[in-house]
């Protein structure tokens, strides 16, 4: 099967073509369930101690990495010591993993960390040696920046996979793929663009599978810059924002308006206290004020806010919805410079503190990835400077679990990032892949087709004949 | 007569066909020419409407990079009013992907893009410095078409310029994608040079990708044989088979061809459900006559055999039969008409049968006359002179023989009268054929010296038994040598012979006489029939009421001038008279 996807190339490790292939050819510590809550995958069960700082991590029999060998406990306690030391987040409270019996790894912490199951999920199964060698489904030939090539693993502890093997290409944009995709180069469209879904929907030779994938499109501020400091300029230009505008008129209808950086899939999600309204009359007021007070200095226009906002460049996907939210702060008075920088040098900038603000794209599926992002963190890559949510997300963090706590205090976090919004929330995008009907995908409801890529396979002569 | 049935049929079916099958020919034939021309003229209408359509929408954008220019010009705009200005326009008109403005020089002052202007002044435009320029569809950084629109502004804030659009050709695609003509039938819009730019057929926009592919394909070559100035209605074979009708239209501007195809079964769907339900209409009408006509042809035909069996019945001798015809027509009148012959037939038969008895009785009469009256006038005669010679004994001696003989005649023509309308008694005893024969023969021997007639006996060299009854058969051989003797003229020759054959016997009396006429031959044997001049006849038919109540067989034979000869036929038996058989 030969997949392509559209993404700038400029070099990220682990996004673009980095991170379609890994999903081919890793499996992650353990599974995300659509909730959030965590679920068995290489790892079949687990528990705290009583102290709540050490792990016990069942590990699942008959697991082999793509060189042949088996993952042991030994070798698990090896790969996940690495992961810890190469990886930020809730890794950072692990102080030692250590192999537990024949069949289970015991991670120790310094502090009680809920969000390491979470992280577990995000974290891939690779021999501690070479990152190459994972326990996926098809196993790594070759790679480069513009694509790779992976073959089948016939000792998938889920069973050998249908398919013999999986390419992926990767296109400077996703209208590019697309075009590739109507003239047959490939046979899945990684995500299709939103201005070309309806046209792929409508083609019978290929199948769409839309998801609402788990991640946000925020307006981060960096509350250092002098003016966004103030949580009420924070706020007009939070309600200066029509998200419903922003998801018809930059996102082709393709998204939904979000209200936090919570997915509303999350088990512990809870609204806002107050719904988030766009209200530009009221932004208006609150800037009139500021600007009264001397709060805003005037730039060019007297009573002009300007900032710039950094937009990722070449990317079709977010130039559109900057323009939108750029004109929408302009019917309030508020200059939003957009300046595109390549993704490399958007996150080099961002972990500088360069910034006045940013248009991302963030995963709210689980708790761990807000706290990461939201939390704060000095010199990290989500160096805004932002403290509100701190003392509630330590909390989050700390619950290893009380259900009816964290849920309590998820409720605090939102009305936290409400009253002092560290960003505008602006949607929670959908996502489209597209594959030929040559292929038989065994898809799950609202859930990504790739979670079973093993099962896939060429459709019969038959089938493809009547499709 | 069935045939006749059949043949009916086929004429009124060959009636009632050949016009309907004439009118469905032409009928199917007019329509099928009707839906081709009325859905290649509809498909017209649809290319051009398009055509009007992509050249409005072209038109739109170029009104719209004006009113840019417009604005951009009115009034003194700050640099960030201005790029808000332009921005705005391609959040409202997505079927701008870009929109710059440019200096006389061609340098980039103002662009909705984030980053550095994609786009540039044509060259062709800056050479030309027409009001506007579309530039020819290429191939964008995504490999799919785009073209740009550059406006000349000439009279901007800022001296003469260039408003330059970069075209969305997806958006031209969302106009093009909602042209349906039926359900497969679709638009297409090929560019100037031939390139495929649009397809409404979600499945064929990989088409719009695939240039060198698209190149073949059977729509761009009508697209180009269009603008060379052919005609705007090719049928074509489609790379799935499909037999297409395509019409085409040119846009003025750009100079873009539309091309509206749609597969000519669905095209000519609603004629061919029209042609169906003609010819079934014309099946079941055919249909429907020739069963009318089988209905209708039967109760005509009916009539006639009904008319064939009455006239078959009356042949066979039932002429009380009468034929019931329905209706008011010349078969009635013929049924009427045979009835009132058949009528007249039975008046007919009965006055022949009161002729007949008439006759009969008549010949019956005047055969007892001839056989009674000579006998009652000899015995009248004696009478009278018994009554002068009473005394003479002698003569009453010869008196009452001959009143015994005379009154012996009367009672056997009374016996003849009895035998004819009553069975005969008769008592079989086996009985030997020569020896009766020879008896008979004996006995009648004076008879036949009277008449100068040789008369013999040719007996067979072996006895031959009968069951039969010697009184009988002595009357048959006396009827059949007697009439012998009185056929025969003097010096002729009567004799009877006994031969055997197998099982069977036979005695045959042949004569040398006058013979029988061959058309009375066959009547002989019948009641009151004689080849004598006088009497009752039925000497013969007695005959042969005895023989067939024996068993046997009389048959006869006959030349006129030469003679004839009876021959009677009875199977021989076995049993034996009991005296011999005792004895």
């Amino acid at each position: 099967m030969r997949i392509g996807l559209g993404a700038p190339a400029d070099g990220v490790r682990g996004v673009g073509v980095g991170a379609v292939i890994n999903l081919f050819k890793n499996d992650s510590w353990l599974s995300l369930r659509p909730d959030g809550r965590p679920a068995e995958r290489i790892a079949i069960g687990w528990n705290w101690d009583a102290a709540g700082t050490t792990l016990h991590l069942k590990l699942r029999p008959g697991v082999y990495f793509h060189d042949g060998s088996l993952l042991t406990p030994d070798i698990a306690a090896r790969a996940l010591r690495k992961t810890a030391r190469e990886n930020g987040g809730a890794f950072t409270s692990v102080t030692s993993v250590s192999p537990s019996g024949d069949d289970a790894v015991d991670i120790h912490l310094k502090e009680r960390n809920a969000f390491i199951l979470t992280e577990l999920a995000g974290a891939m199964v690779v021999k501690p040696e070479d990152e190459n060698v994972g326990t996926g489904p098809f196993k790594l030939d070759s790679q480069d920046e513009d694509g790779g090539v992976l073959s089948a693993f016939p000792k998938y502890y889920r069973g050998s996979p249908a398919l013999a093997g999986v390419t992926v290409t990767n296109y400077p944009t996703q209208r590019k793929a697309w075009a590739a995709m109507m003239r047959g180069d490939i046979d899945m469209l990684y995500e299709v663009s939103r201005d070309a879904a309806d046209f792929v929907e409508a083609e019978k030779t290929v199948r769409s599978y839309t998801f609402e994938r788990p991640y946000y499109i925020p307006l981060v501020f960096n509350v250092r810059h002098p003016l966004l400091k103030n949580p009420e300029v924070r706020r007009a230009i939070d309600q200066a924002v029509d998200r419903e505008a922003i998801v018809r008129d930059g996102m082709a209808g393709r998204g939904k308006p979000a209200d936090g950086p919570i997915s509303p899939q999350n088990w512990a999600y809870s609204p806002p206290p107050v719904p988030v309204a766009f209200n530009p009359a009221e932004a208006r007021l609150r800037l009139q004020k500021l600007a009264g007070a001397k709060l805003v200095s005037a730039s060019g226009d007297a009573a002009k806010l300007t900032f710039t906002c950094l937009v990722f460049a070449n990317d079709p996907r977010f130039e559109r919805l900057a323009s939108v939210v750029q004109k929408q702060l302009a019917d309030v008075g508020i200059d939003m410079k957009l300046q595109p920088v390549p993704q490399k040098d958007l996150i080099h900038r961002v972990g500088a503190g360069e910034f006045d603000a940013y248009l991302f794209e963030a995963s709210g599926r689980a708790l761990n990835r807000v706290y990461e992002f939201w939390h704060y963190s000095d010199g990290g890559f989500n160096n805004t400077g932002y403290r509100s949510a701190d003392e509630v997300l330590d909390r989050i963090r700390g619950t290893l679990s009380d259900d009816a706590t964290i849920r309590k205090d998820v409720a605090a976090l939102q009305r936290v990032l409400h009253e002092d919004p560290p960003a505008a929330f602006l949607t929670w995008p959908v996502t489209s892949r597209a594959v030929s009907r040559r292929f038989d995908v065994a898809p799950e409801p609202n859930r990504d087709i790739l979670a079973n890529v093993w099962q896939w396979r060429v459709a019969a002569a038959g089938q493809q004949a009547a499709r | 007569m069935k045939r006749i049935t059949s043949r009916f049929v086929l004429l009124i079916a060959t009636a009632a066909v050949l016009p309907l099958v004439l009118y469905g020919a032409i009928s199917v034939r007019s329509l099928r020419n009707g839906t081709t021309s009325s859905a290649s003229e509809g498909n017209k209408k649809v290319a051009k409407q398009v055509a009007e359509q992509v050249s409005l929408y072209m038109r739109g954008n170029t009104r719209v990079l004006r009113s840019i220019g417009a604005e951009l010009s009115a009034s003194a705009l700050t640099p960030w009013q201005k790029e808000r200005i332009v921005k705005d326009y391609v959040l409202q008109f997505p079927e701008f992907r870009e929109i710059t403005l440019f200096d006389d020089a061609g340098a980039p002052l103002v662009t909705s893009a984030l980053s550095t202007s994609r786009l540039v002044v044509p060259e062709v435009a800056r050479r030309r410095l027409d009001a506007t320029y579309i530039a020819p569809v290429r191939l964008d950084d995504d490999s799919l078409p785009t073209t740009t629109i550059a406006v000349h502004l000439t009279q901007s804030q800022q001296g003469r310029g260039w408003i330059v659009g970069e075209i969305a050709l997806e958006e031209l695609w969302r106009m093009v994608d909602k042209i349906r003509v039926g359900n497969e039938g679709y638009a297409l819009i090929v560019g100037e040079d031939g390139r495929l730019i649009a397809h409404g057929n979600p499945d064929e926009k990989r088409r719009i990708a695939a240039s060198d592919e698209n190149r073949a394909s059977e729509a761009l070559r009508f697209a180009a044989e269009f603008r060379a100035g052919k005609d705007s209605y090719r049928e074509y074979r489609s790379e799935n088979g499909r037999v297409m009708m395509a019409t085409a239209a040119a846009a003025d501007s750009p100079q873009w061809t539309v091309i509206v195809e749609q597969p000519k079964v669905e095209a000519l769907a609603t004629a061919r459900s029209i042609e169906t339900q003609l010819l079934t209409a014309i099946l079941l009408a055919l249909l429907g006559t020739v069963i009318l006509g089988y209905l209708w042809g039967r109760t005509f035909i009916q009539r006639i055999f009904a008319l064939t069996r009455v006239t078959r019945s009356i042949a066979e001798g039932k002429l009380e039969t009468r034929v019931a015809i329905s209706g008011h027509d010349e078969i009635r009148e013929l049924g009427d008409a045979f009835n009132s012959m058949a009528d007249r037939l039975v008046e007919l038969q009965a006055d022949i049968r009161k002729q007949e008895r008439q006759v009969m009785f008549g010949r019956i009469a005047a055969g007892l006359v001839h056989d009674l009256s000579h006998p009652i006038q000899n015995i009248g005669n004696s009478c009278k002179l018994i009554l002068k010679m009473w005394e003479d004994a002698e003569y009453r001696d010869t008196f009452r023989r001959m009143v015994e003989r005379e009154m012996q005649v009367v009672k056997r023509v009374l016996e003849d009268l009895q035998n004819i309308a009553k069975p005969i008694p008769l008592e079989r005893f086996p009985i030997e054929l020569n020896r009766s024969v020879s008896d008979a023969i004996e006995s009648m021997q004076g008879l036949a010296e009277t008449a100068g007639i040789t008369l013999r006996a040719e007996l067979a060299g072996e006895a031959l038994y009968i069951e039969g009854d010697l009184f009988a058969l002595g009357r048959v051989y006396r009827n059949l040598v007697v009439n012998a003797i009185q056929a025969t003229a003097p010096g002729g020759l009567v004799a009877a012979a006994v031969e055997g054959h197998g099982d069977r016997v036979q005695v045959r009396v042949s004569d040398t006489g006058c013979g029988i006429p061959a058309d009375r031959l066959q009547a002989v044997f019948e009641d009151f029939v004689t080849t004598k001049r006088r009497g009752l006849g039925l000497g013969l038919a007695i005959t042969r009421k005895i023989v067939e109540q024996l068993g046997g067989r009389i048959s006869v034979a006959s030349e006129v001038g030469k003679g004839t000869t009876f021959v009677i036929d009875f199977p021989r038996t076995t049993a034996r008279p009991m005296a011999q058989a005792a004895g």
